[in-house]
């Protein structure tokens, strides 16, 4: 007689996280010729951020080259990068 | 130069030297960044670019869509808005033309403080464009390198040695420091009237 085998399959996660659904970041990098006070205050007007946050991410794209302003929707992204852009602010969108 | 607020809604620029009058003058010939694909990768930057590169295995036919829809819909709508600036400011220089029989160091450009944020890109795209445009910023020594050649500095050189010898600096005239530090400067003065 042969022997029966009981297989335990496990359970599938069927809840997977597509690209899609990952947050798109809106970075500002330094650059030589912006302004800080002005950096901060693009920040402020574009975001609606308190001055201390805004100037706190002004400060992170100062010392270590990025701060990253906003994360979120691909569609709100494109709009905040648009409206850096038109400051002549340095600013990209980056999903992981 | 003289860079007063008035209390008739206006800022007045006086006492002013020739060689400011000029540099005012070329304010928006010098914010054009034709000639120059630097200054104008600068000013409409790709805003995939970085994300591309570390997802370049991944890139498909969307990232290519994108890139053409930001070109399209995008960069227009930026060239629009950076060049009604630079008409503003055209506008309100035109008190400065010699045909309007305009004295320098005698007369004063009178400028709307409504127009203070328009100066302030048009001085700001022409620094960005200098920028780029003659290397005013070259790229930052990696730390890491400098202290792995210092370490090195007792050893005899060698042959190879000359081929890492750092790049010759690039040539910049002094007028164009000068005119950049200029704007920088004017550009503080607008700072607190719209911000």
């Amino acid at each position: 007689m042969a022997e029966t085998e009981t297989t335990i399959v496990p359970s599938v996660e069927t809840k997977t996280t597509t690209e899609k659904d990952k947050p798109w970041m809106v970075i500002i990098y330094d650059d030589p010729v912006n302004l800080m006070d002005y950096v901060t205050k693009v920040i402020q007007r574009v975001f609606g951020y308190s001055r201390d946050k805004a100037e706190q991410m002004m400060l992170d794209v100062h010392h270590r080259g990025k701060s990253l302003v906003w994360s979120g929707g691909r569609e709100r992204a494109e709009l905040y990068v648009e409206q850096l852009h038109h400051h002549q602010l340095l600013a990209e969108m980056h999903q992981d | 130069m003289t860079f007063e607020l008035a209390d008739d809604g206006t800022f007045r620029l006086s006492d002013l030297h020739p060689l400011e009058l000029q540099f005012l003058r070329q304010v928006t010939l010098v914010a054009d960044p034709a000639g120059s694909p630097e200054a104008r990768r600068r000013l409409y930057p790709d805003p995939l670019r970085r994300h591309k590169e570390e997802h370049g295995e991944r890139e498909d036919k969307d990232d290519e869509n994108d890139e053409e829809d930001w070109e399209e819909l995008v960069v227009p709508g930026l060239e629009k808005h950076f060049e009604s600036t630079l008409e503003i400011i055209d506008s309100d220089l035109a008190q400065t033309n010699e045909d309007r029989d305009w004295n320098i160091g005698q007369d004063e450009i009178v400028v709307p403080t409504a127009h203070s944020e328009q100066w302030y890109l048009a001085l700001n795209q022409a620094r960005l464009v200098m920028a780029e445009r003659y290397q005013l910023h070259p790229p930052a020594i990696d730390p890491m390198l400098v202290e792995e050649e210092s370490e090195d500095e007792n050893e005899e050189p060698t042959a190879s040695d000359s081929l890492h010898e750092d790049p010759p600096a690039p040539k910049i005239e002094i007028l164009t420091i000068i005119q950049y530090e200029f704007y920088g400067k004017l550009q503080c003065c607008l700072m607190d009237l719209f911000l």
